[in-house]
């Protein structure tokens, strides 16, 4: 599975089973983000044992991007105990730190780490 | 004549001619237009300022971050369309002023005003923004979870300036000032 768009592109490995997010999500359109907020659930409802979203190659996100994958967080958090979610970001971002640390808020059985 | 009302600890940007200063004038609906401008200006703006500070790595990524949510905010809410949008950049020894001014809607003034009274006291911002997060669409896109955002991780110090025409035939201005410790960027 792909997304490859100008600005942006998102890819589903399915050997690793790693999301992985690159260049720079700031779009205005509520709707773009629920392609990608489909995207992530799509990847999370595969048969797996876990699922990871790695947002080191992601540069920027706006306050709507980071609002989806808030949403996301919350809509899938009970949804099946026995599976994980992993959150890798990159230490060198701020707004990746922050925003993560607030996901563990919405749902403490995240895994986060960064790179 | 604009009757101003303040909320916050606005400060004077004219009197300001120690800091390094940069300032745009952006037409509204040319940026809606071609809604990457806002990210473009918002680079442009950060990477301007930020080299004065090598040593601090984050700081570009992290004043592009604001710059953007600021843009993105004045654009949604510039009224009319064709409206201008006055950005400016202060730079200071230890902090930084983003000044944003456009045109809003009389129908606006309102709500926006009780905005900016919920985003300077930070109780409210600590016990909102995980619930604004999460909550539907649209209302956060009323919210101004942006500037919410820029509070809770960049410890942003907003202020606004409310012009309400006193007469018939003006237009009410909305301006937002964001004030960063360079510290926390």
């Amino acid at each position: 599975m792909r997304i490859n768009e100008d600005a942006f592109q998102i890819e589903y490995n399915e050997e690793t089973r790693i999301v992985s997010f690159h260049g720079t999500l700031r779009m205005n359109d509520l709707s773009e983000f629920e392609k990608i907020k489909k995207f992530m659930r799509e990847a999370y409802d595969l048969d797996s044992p876990g699922l990871i979203l790695n947002f080191v190659k992601l540069d920027f996100m706006n306050s709507a991007g980071i609002s989806t994958l808030c949403k996301f967080v919350f809509d899938i958090k009970d949804l099946n105990p026995n599976k994980s979610v992993t959150i890798v970001g990159n230490a060198g971002i701020l707004w990746q730190q922050k925003s993560f640390e607030n996901l563990r808020k919405i749902w403490n059985k995240l895994t986060i780490r960064f790179e | 004549m604009l009757k101003e009302q303040v909320i916050g600890n606005n400060i004077d940007i004219q009197e300001d001619r120690r800091a390094i200063n940069l300032s745009f004038s952006l037409p509204a609906m040319e940026v809606m237009s071609f809604w990457s401008r806002c990210g473009l200006i918002a680079n442009f703006g950060a990477s301007y300022m930020a080299v004065a500070h090598p040593s601090k790595k984050n700081i570009a990524n992290s004043l592009s971050f604001i710059l953007n949510e600021l843009l993105e905010n004045a654009v949604k809410y510039a009224y009319p369309r064709d409206s201008i949008i006055e950005l400016v950049l202060l730079h200071h020894e230890d902090y930084i002023l983003i000044d944003i001014s456009n045109p809003i809607n009389q129908d606006q003034v309102k709500s926006l005003s009780g905005m900016a009274n919920n985003l300077i006291d930070l109780d409210w911002v600590n016990d909102t923004y995980i619930d604004l997060l999460t909550a539907s669409g649209k209302s956060t896109e009323k919210s101004g979870i942006g500037l919410l955002t820029i509070i809770n991780y960049y410890q942003a110090d907003l202020s606004f300036r409310i012009g309400v025409p006193a007469g018939e035939g003006e237009t009410p201005q909305f301006t937002i000032q964001a004030k960063m410790n360079i510290e926390e960027l």
